[in-house]
């Protein structure tokens, strides 16, 4: 893919943005970032164009946090939640708030029809919300990325009333239906905002001349195209998931690899096997919400250069909490940044950073500076036991085959990459501490730009043939048909190719280099009385994470 | 907005599904699949208190601690196997860790009708899972006073065969009347060798038997013979085979009856057995014990074949649960009585008997002497063949081995000889140890 990539990840502090053409960096820039997500966007936007033509300008893509924003501060739509559920928890447990209406319906595990979808009830329910004001609305039924019929049939009884309906099957094809509810709810609650938020940047970009299609980047590292994205709740999270991106790009990752962000709040921390970032098994936390929404797998520790740093018993402690800046740009408490000011090692009021750090010296009974280097080696120390922790939780994941648990693969890393502003100063102390060599790419303080920009169109989906009932399902694809008895796993495996490719293309210009794979294939007979009446296919394909191109 | 758990709970769930004893078996790959699929569905692995171990692989010598293998256990002993019963100690542990209340390790294959000595497959089972936990815990944890309530539809003879003379393990197995189904054994005059006499109790309901009788079992007398014996440890061999859609049973129990003996029971540690109806009520039963066990609620938790018509309970039958449960109780009060007439005046006590194994389609004979004790489980000799040219001689000193017992099991293994037998055990429990005698050649 030729011509200019724009990569914009608009984080907690700073917005930084790049251009990429050919695999090279030509422009890099740092914005303050504003309560207003839209104007630091455009001013970051408006600096990287400084000199380069528009017109050259092939995709922008966008990391914001504008939904996790919205989601933290509690400024969803209001949502109305239908759900159809059957056996099991009681469905009232899984109420996100009190428009959670529950239709009499259900579907059983094989996608069976079990009782029949009370549709005088649910045209009920819906008056109801819409006469309370509600606009949008959330569709969510036990099993329904087996059968999704009766959330195809609630979505028609709602018709226009409603100016959105997230329906639940569509947005994941993966089995968790308290999962299924809160992701359709997050998507029905963030539309309004997103489309506002897309149309606004979409005209900013035509100003500035641009014609490139405006992409967003999604948690799982996936760019999709502003227009057509369904759950914009996908894009919560998309930050670590840039880092992640912009660290395959800057580096070779061949081996089991960590990947570090060091950043002022936090340093998040990512994995890669194989070349590839790993996955979160279940789908990514917002917020209080426990999604279906596919994420790379990264996990948080409170510990980066703005984390407050004080001595307790004779022991240095970095984090969990930050006070605002470091003393050396202006802030009231120490932190990891003011050691690095004093150490020479980073841009800052050194003489701030010496006054904020005096106490901690005087604590410990050493010189500013050995009191610095220590401060460094504690936060080094927090970001190891970090990565251990992250570790151990990789490999702990269970496993549901007796050839998984006895051929078990560990995760045992060999390098890490570590990316975010202060990663240079930082490196040697992590390397000592954590006992593996640190590498730092070129543009490591640009990284998550670096990624969004280079970020691949990617696609999931789950496909399911149950020959004994008759039925094809890929929910992702809307796939719901019929089948012969005969249908063979191979059928299975070129409906589900098609599918991936066809959800890919709806997301953006495919790179043609990438592979479609597919994984988790399981085929049983199903054995009904003492007899053999079919069997189950099942299988996952997917277009993993990843980028378009290396940059230097 | 996510679900919390009154009561933290281990799961250790492993489906193992790439393992079958053959195709069509009942215990083949999918037997899990719908449970699986249910459990994700629902999401209960997301509740906060309820947590997911992984199963950890059982040793052999946590296995050679309860089986002798005929010709050895290596022969017998899969992977899966070890897995099994990996799954019930980690879930185990986690709950005398103190890391969890409770923990159901939902994991096949299953392993009840697994006796002492192992000549081949039996009713599923080659390996005892809940005994290779018991004895695993016992090992690292110390001597527990340990309550098994088998609520599989069929004997768990293997079970009770294992601690049948352990005076410090009570077994309580409920199930569908031996006349009426495999083993053919569990009857109320199963009450215990003469140094445990009724730590083993067997309930044998009728054919039909619904939640109402089950839970009259447990209320009028698991759970009154549970507070007069004062387990450390209660584990319920969680078979789910008395599902009304079971196809190789004939109870009439639901996933309502199951998660209300759950919660009444209050087992520490739940494992999985029996459980045939892979479709209709593996999902719903798993479910409700899963929920049961969590304290959360089941009220939904109703099979899609749920008619309540249909379960319901004859008037005789239901007279003679509640019968045969005031006999039982009354005679477990009267147990030291019992024991002192039935052991008056003897050293020693002997029995033979015949042991069909349906899965590897062999006949083995056992001859068992036990020495009368006061002091302990009694030293015990077993000689057990299927071919008399190949005659095994297990000698097993129990747990708290009095001095006496010893010296007589020592003795016992001493003197027999390789011409005699194809093997010499010496199960040293005290010890945890096993010393064996081999004739050459094999």
């Amino acid at each position: 893919m030729r011509g200019i990539f724009l990569g914009i990840d608009v984080g907690g502090t700073h917005t930084d943005g790049v251009a990429v053409e050919e695999g090279r960096v030509l422009h890099k820039v740092k914005v303050p970032t504003h309560a207003d997500l839209r104007e630091c966007t455009l001013d970051a936007l408006e600096e990287l164009l400084d000199g380069i033509n528009p017109r050259a300008v092939r995709r922008v893509v966008l990391s914001t946090t504008l939904v996790t924003n919205a989601v933290v501060q509690g400024d969803l739509e209001p949502t109305g939640t239908l759900v159809t559920a059957g056996p099991g928890i009681s469905p009232r447990l899984l109420a996100l708030d009190d428009r959670f209406r529950v239709v009499p319906g259900a579907v059983d595990h094989r996608g069976r029809e079990i009782v029949p979808l009370d549709e005088e009830a649910a045209r009920r329910l819906l008056d109801e919300l819409a006469a309370a004001g509600i606009r949008v609305l959330a569709v969510a039924g036990k099993f329904s990325t087996r059968n999704p019929t009766h959330e195809r049939r609630l979505a028609e009884l709602a018709g226009d009333r409603f100016d959105f309906v997230a329906l639940g099957h569509q947005l994941a094809g993966t089995l968790n239906f308290p999962r299924r509810i809160a992701t359709a709810y997050l998507a029905a609650g963030a539309w309004r905002l997103h489309r506002t938020f897309v149309a606004s940047m979409t005209d900013a970009l035509r100003r500035f001349s641009v014609l490139a299609p405006l992409y967003l980047l999604r948690a799982d590292g996936g760019t999709h195209a502003a227009r057509t994205l369904a759950n914009p709740a996908e894009t919560a999270l998309s930050g670590p998931a840039a880092s992640a991106l912009g660290t395959l790009a800057l580096d070779t990752v061949a081996a089991e690899t960590v990947g570090l962000d060091i950043g002022g709040t936090t340093t998040d921390i990512c994995l890669f096997s194989a070349g590839a970032p790993l996955l979160e098994p279940q789908g990514a936390t917002i917020g209080p919400y426990l999604t279906q929404i596919r994420a790379l797998f990264t996990r948080s520790a409170p510990a980066g250069g703005d984390s407050w740093v004080r001595v307790e018993e004779g022991e240095i402690r970095v984090g969990p909490r930050r006070f605002g800046p470091p003393a050396a740009l202006g802030g009231t408490h120490p932190t990891p940044t003011d050691a690095l000011v004093v150490l020479g090692r980073a841009v800052g009021n050194r003489q701030r950073a010496l006054e904020a750090l005096a106490p901690l010296a005087n604590e410990l009974g050493t010189l500013p500076e050995e009191a610095a280097r220590r401060i460094l080696q504690a936060w080094a120390v927090e970001i190891a036991g970090a990565v251990r922790r992250t570790l151990d939780e990789v490999n702990a994941r269970p496993v549901y085959t007796l050839h998984e648990l006895l051929e078990g693969h560990r995760v045992r890393p060999a390098r890490i990459l570590a990316v975010g502003g202060p990663a240079r100063a930082i490196a040697p102390y992590v390397e000592e501490a954590i006992g593996l060599p640190v590498t730092v790419p070129n543009h490591f303080d640009v990284a998550n730009a670096v990624g969004a920009a280079v970020a691949r169109v990617n696609a999931e989906v789950h496909a399911v043939a149950d020959t004994a009932r008759g039925y094809l399902s890929i929910p992702e694809a809307g796939v719901y048909e019929e089948i012969p008895a005969s249908f063979p796993l191979a059928d299975l495996q070129t409906r589900a190719t098609e599918a991936v490719l066809a959800a890919a293309r709806s997301k953006g210009e495919l790179d043609p280099a990438a592979p479609v794979d597919i994984a988790d294939v399981e085929s049983f007979n199903v054995i009904e009385g003492f007899a053999t009446v079919g069997r189950i296919h099942r299988l996952r394909a997917q277009i993993r994470p990843g980028i378009l191109s290396r940059v230097d | 907005m996510r679900l919390r758990a009154p009561q933290r709970t281990g799961v250790v769930f492993f489906p193992a599904f790439d393992w079958a004893i053959d195709p069509t078996h009942p215990e083949r790959e999918e037997r899990l699949l719908y449970t699986r699929d249910q459990i994700f569905e629902e999401g209960l692995l997301d509740i906060e208190g309820v947590v997911e171990y992984p199963p950890r692989v059982a040793e052999m010598a946590d296995v050679e601690r309860v089986h002798t293998g005929v010709p050895d256990l290596e022969t017998h002993t899969s992977p899966s196997h070890l897995v099994s019963a990996g799954g019930a100690i980690e879930a185990a542990r986690r709950v005398l860790d103190g890391d969890v209340e409770r923990a159901f390790a939902l994991v096949r294959p299953p392993g009840h009708h697994a006796r002492r000595v192992v000549h081949g497959l039996r009713g599923f089972c080659v390996i005892n899972i809940e005994a290779v936990m018991i004895e695993h815990l016992r090992r690292h944890y110390g001597g527990l006073r340990v309550a098994v309530v088998d609520t599989d539809c069929h004997h768990g003879d293997g079970t009770q065969d294992i601690y049948w003379h352990d005076p410090d393990t009570l077994f309580i197995s409920i199930h569908q009347d031996g006349r009426t189904l495999y083993p053919g054994s569990g009857f109320p005059d199963e009450f215990g060798g003469p140094n445990a006499f009724g730590t083993t109790l067997n309930i044998p309901l009728p054919p039909g038997t619904t939640d109402d009788g089950l839970l009259h079992v447990l209320d009028h007398l698991v759970l009154p013979v549970l507070e007069e014996w004062k387990p450390d440890l209660v584990v319920n061999s969680a078979g789910q085979d008395n599902h009304f859609t079971d196809p190789i049973t004939d109870m009439a129990i639901t996933a309502q009856g199951y998660a209300t003996l759950t919660r009444r029971l209050r087992a520490h540690v739940a494992v999985l057995e029996g459980g045939y109806s892979v479709q209709s009520a593996l999902p719903y039963v798993n479910t409700g014990i899963l929920l049961a066990m969590a304290g959360l609620d089941t009220s939904a938790v109703i099979e899609p074949d749920y008619h309540p018509d249909l379960l319901q309970m004859g008037e005789r039958s239901r007279q003679y649960v509640e019968r045969l449960c005031e006999l039982m109780l009354e005679k477990f009060l009267r147990r030291d009585d019992l024991r002192a007439e039935a052991v008056r005046g003897r050293t020693h006590l002997e029995e033979t008997r015949s042991v069909f194994y349906d899965g590897a389609g062999i006949r083995e004979q056992q001859r068992e002497r036990v020495r009368v004790c006061d002091d302990c489980g009694g030293t015990m000799v077993l000689e057990s063949w299927e071919n008399p040219a190949r005659k095994v001689l297990t000698v097993e000193l129990p747990r708290r081995c009095c001095l006496a017992c010893r010296a007589q099991g020592e003795d016992a293994f001493h003197r027999a000889t390789t011409d005699e037998y194809a093997l010499v055990e010496l199960r040293d429990r005290p010890h945890d140890r096993v010393e064996r005698k081999r004739r050459a050649g094999g």
